[in-house]
């Protein structure tokens, strides 16, 4: 599986996360092409059911960006979004399914260069972990 | 026609003026030396005393708070980079300013002038004793930030293990003739540190200061943490920074109890000061006005000629969001020379709910990016701004558009100016240029559209009232502004009379007599003594307050609320005050001809505060003490004064009244340990401890004033209100940008928002009173689109919406049973969107079909 490329779904906040990667962009930094960026107002408005469904239809790995704790523009949605991303983990992890595919990270407005390396990172790692497995068992 | 205003310098003073300039209608031109605007707040990733990112908590209200992007969208601002000024001329009626931007001259006639230059860091060169500009690890203080900023990125660790900083470089020093602090650089040093200290515990770092001048408003607590966190404060002057060639480290001599100490550092930082440049001194010299560093205030008035105005830190050193409010209240003077226009919208209207017929358009990209979009989407339109969007719009009749482009947040922003190119707001969608999966999400964004049902839109009118709740000087400031320009002012106030604390000051009775004077002649505002607000219910334009008077109980409808409570004189904080010879400072003038009979006095500062159970600076105590020291020696030159201190904080221009306090032989002594005021028969007695020498004194003063400061008056309103305080003073949306909003609809200012002088709480209420007026002045809320929305044949009224509701924007309505929204209040977040568990509730951008359907296009 050496041409493996992952497939990345990236739920970003509008005023972090999103912005950041906007700042990655216009500052001509490199990161990989994998990801495929969905704008969210707030990581709180993530419905978990989006990550699922990215994850069903076959996305290798979900990234969620939201603001550093206590920077939240609403206040506190990045900790609700923490809280859920813990349970999901659990029904993942109970469904026999590798939990480290969904990546919640903290990345502000002005850190482009921290997007960038998450994306490399993340990259790696589910080349390491192979493709998804519901890629070829099943919709449902 | 209004003639415009002219701002020189984009920095946060000089746009936050423009800003509040253009939103009242008035046409403002910035003329920025540099290439782009912002100044020195875009470099600062990081602010103190929250340790947050800035540009993440940009307001999302509208008018959002983040100056930047809204002055360069803003219909009424017109920007001139590159500008260099030929010449200035005031008359009567206006200003004539000569000037060259990009090498082309100009010439505008404006009304007013603002000068909003701001300061330049200090030139670290010019202190090579400490070893400033002679080697390469002696970093000034701003790129040393930089450097931070770039290994956090990094996640490097430091190679620098010890660091010391070194304050008052190019402040406070008079052989290179800058007598005064500059204010801010403790608090960014203290930052800096605890940014590295977060990343990176191991680092050692000292910081060698004079005096530690941290008093807004919770800086005191970032102060002490910093400390918690093992970052050495030593009290001492560095003598000199020297390398030694065999390491390449640095030796720092400085003194320590009393002899020479030396100690190595890898690198050294030094806090550089504030420095006006020299263009605007000559600027200055050509317009006339005398600028003599050794004065306790740079500028007598803030119009320094007529029609020409300095604010920001030109006008005094302050930190950024005293630069924010200074700006304000600059532009408050020239408001209200004009009128508010208002601004009138139409209501939007749809003929069907269906989107029909879809436009892409690449805004402002490349061609490489236009070849790679044109291959799957033929049809798409390359176009240079927005007009050409509007007019390919009316063109081929189309009532969508997915508009690609580079940079999101602009387009939106200039999106809202054109009115969304006559297209229906719901039915454009933005599309950034950067994405990977670009022509994926442009086919996501048509699936989008054609799912989206839209609704007619139109704009709820306020009827212009605002509550003031408190008639001390802040409330009345404010209040003489909202009336000048038109808007209904109800005061509400416990006592019997207006004018607060002020009215047992002599020397403000002049002052707070002439606000009174005025506000009691307008038609405008109305005034209900002895009353309080018992009851508060509603949203922004239609709050409902139960005000009870002694007679009986009215029920008021307003649009909007200011808590200008003040704040109380603190009593009783040291166990022998008596109020007779031991007594606090707020007393001062009253008993100034007794006090300047006697032989000695004690000052004693910090009485029951900055200690650990009420860890406050009250701001305002040193610069008073000092002032009154003064006084007292001026009438007779004979008193003995002792001033006992932690440390004297009197920050800006006001550091010269502290060193001519010195030369006229007021002693300073500063304390670590509580001292002693102890009473033996008739007699006073004062023991203190000395710091640094460690040698104990004992005076027998006649009297001993306490510097204790102002509690702010706030238990009672923020309980009604249900708004959060700290250490009783209100918390503010924002600490650092939004510092007199707390909610939407409920602003404040004065005392009981932080500890301040008189002038800034006059300043502070100008710039409140501008806030609001222009909130008001269209008497109309802004019908936004980025927000949720409630299908009632789904909602079942679990309420959970309500619940999850960080700006609770979403109410019950228990008649139909179901859940709503306050459009004017939902921010967009989409929060009550996601804990829906039948999907009722619904972001209109982001809907749930629409979303699904995206995840799919773009799993592919």
């Amino acid at each position: 599986m050496s041409d493996f490329e992952p497939k990345i779904i990236g739920f970003l906040c509008n005023w972090c996360t999103y912005t950041g990667a906007d700042l990655a962009g216009t500052a001509r930094i490199q990161y990989p092409s994998n990801i495929r960026v969905i704008r969210m107002m707030c990581s709180g408005g993530v419905d978990m059911v989006y990550v699922m469904k990215a994850l069903l239809e076959g996305a290798d790995g979900v990234l969620i960006g939201g603001c550093h704790p206590g920077d939240c523009h609403y206040q506190s949605g990045n900790f609700k979004a923490r809280r859920r991303v813990a349970i999901l983990k659990k029904i993942l992890q109970q469904l026999g399914y590798n939990e480290d595919r969904v990546w919640l990270r903290w990345i502000s407005a002005s850190e482009g260069k921290k997007f960038a390396n998450t994306v490399t990172e993340m990259v790696e790692y589910l080349k390491k972990l192979g493709p998804n497995p519901f890629k070829y068992t099943g919709n449902i | 026609m209004v003639k415009p205003v002219i701002v020189v310098g984009s920095g946060f003073a000089g746009l936050s003026c423009a800003f509040h300039l253009a939103e009242a209608g008035i046409p403002v031109i910035i003329l920025e030396k540099k290439e782009k605007l912002g100044g020195y707040f875009p470099q600062l990733k990081k602010q103190f005393p929250t340790n947050s990112c800035g540009v993440c908590f940009m307001h999302p209200d509208y008018p959002a708070y983040c100056p930047y992007i809204e002055a360069e969208r803003h219909e009424n601002i017109t920007v001139y980079t590159n500008v260099s000024i030929q010449n200035i001329e005031n008359y009567q009626e206006g200003v004539n300013i000569k000037f060259s931007a990009d090498g082309i001259l100009n010439e505008i006639d404006g009304q007013a002038l603002v000068i909003a230059t701001g300061y330049e860091p200090f030139d670290i060169s010019m202190k090579p004793d400490l070893g400033g500009g002679l080697y390469e690890n002696v970093y000034p203080a701003l790129n040393f930030e930089d450097h931070i900023y770039d290994l956090i990125a990094e996640n490097k660790s430091l190679p620098q293990r010890k660091i010391a900083y070194i304050q008052c470089v190019g402040s406070r020093d008079l052989k290179i003739k800058r007598p005064y602090c500059s204010s801010f650089c403790c608090m960014y040093a203290i930052k800096q540190a605890l940014l590295i200290k977060d990343f990176d515990p191991d680092v050692d770092i000292s910081i060698f200061y004079m005096d530690i001048r941290s008093f807004g408003k919770d800086y005191e607590r970032y102060y002490l943490s910093a400390r918690e966190k093992g970052i050495k404060f030593i009290r001492s002057a560095v003598a000199s920074v020297k390398k030694r060639p065999s390491t390449g480290k640095l030796e720092v001599l400085y003194t320590k109890d009393g002899s020479a100490t030396e100690e190595t550092f890898d690198a050294v930082v030094l806090s550089q000061g504030a420095v006006i440049e020299k263009s605007i001194l000559d600027l200055m010299k050509k317009l006339d006005v005398e600028i003599d560093f050794y004065k306790p205030k740079l500028f007598e008035d803030r119009e320094i000629k007529r029609n020409i105005f300095v604010t920001g830190t030109l006008y005094d050193p302050m930190d950024i969001p005293d630069s924010a409010i200074d700006g304000i209240a600059t532009a408050s003077k020239i408001i209200s020379r004009n009128m508010i226009t208002p601004k009138i919208l139409a209501p939007v209207k749809v003929k069907t709910q269906k989107v029909a017929k879809i436009g892409i358009f690449l805004l402002g990209c490349d061609n490489r990016l236009d070849d790679i979009v044109r291959t799957r989407f033929s049809e798409a339109l390359k176009v240079k701004d927005l007009d050409e969007i509007q007019y390919a719009v009316r063109e081929n009749k189309f009532d969508g558009a997915v508009i690609i482009t580079d940079d999101i947040r602009k387009t939106s922003g200039f999106l809202e100016n054109k009115n969304y190119c006559g297209l229906h707001i719901d039915s454009v969608v933005l599309v950034p240029s950067f994405n990977n999966a670009l022509l994926e999400e442009i086919s996501a964004s048509i699936q989008k559209l054609r799912q989206v049902k839209r609704n007619n839109h139109v704009p709820k009118a306020l009827n212009s009232k605002v509550c003031i709740i408190g008639g001390g000087l802040a409330g009345l400031v404010s209040a003489k502004f909202l009336g000048e320009m038109g808007i209904n002012v109800v005061i509400v106030e416990k006592e019997d009379r207006l004018g607060g604390r002020l009215l047992e000051i002599p020397s403000r009775l002049d002052l707070v007599k002439n606000y009174i004077k005025y506000v009691e002649d307008n038609k405008n505002i109305e005034i209900l003594l002895n009353s309080k607000v018992k009851d508060v219910e509603g949203r922004l334009g239609e709050y409902i307050l139960q005000i009870e008077s002694k007679e009986d109980v009215r029920k008021l409808k307003v649009d909007a609320l200011l808590v200008t409570t003040g704040g109380i004189p603190r009593k009783n904080v040291v166990v022998q005050e008596d109020g007779k010879r031991v007594f606090t400072i707020f007393d001062f003038e009253n008993r100034f001809d007794e006090i300047s009979k006697s032989k000695r006095v004690v000052f004693k500062q910090c009485a029951g505060s900055r200690t650990e159970d009420n860890p406050v600076c009250y701001k305002v105590c040193c610069k008073k003490a000092v002032m009154s020291a003064i006084a007292l020696k001026n009438k007779n030159p004979e008193i003995e004064i002792f001033i006992l201190h932690k440390d004297i904080r009197t920050y800006g221009f006001s550091e010269n009244l502290y060193r001519q306090a010195r030369a006229m032989g007021i002693q300073f002594i500063r304390y670590s340990q509580e001292p002693e005021i102890m009473r033996e028969s008739e007699k006073l007695k004062v023991k203190v401890l000395e710091d640094g020498t460690n040698s104990e004194f004992i005076f027998e003063p006649e009297y001993v004033l306490l510097s204790s400061g102002m509690n702010p008056n706030t238990e009672e309103v923020a309980e009604v209100l249900g708004i959060g305080t700290t250490d009783g003073f209100i918390n503010p949306y924002n600490q650092k940008t939004g510092l007199l909003d707390i909610k939407n609809g409920i602003y404040s200012a004065g005392l009981c928002l932080a500890p301040n002088y008189t002038e800034d709480v006059i300043k502070q209420a100008e710039a409140v009173a501008v806030r609001i007026a222009i909130k008001l002045a269209g008497r109309q809320l802004y019908v936004k689109f980025n927000t949720a929305f409630v299908n009632p044949k789904y909602c079942c009224g679990c309420e959970l919406c309500v619940k999850a509701c960080p700006v609770s924007a979403r109410y019950m309505d228990y008649e139909e049973k179901i859940a709503r929204v306050d459009e004017a209040l939902c921010e967009g977040c989409g929060n009550c969107a996601m804990v829906c568990a039948n999907k009722a509730s619904q972001h209109k951008v982001f809907e749930h079909k629409g979303m699904l359907k995206t995840i799919d296009l773009m799993v592919g």
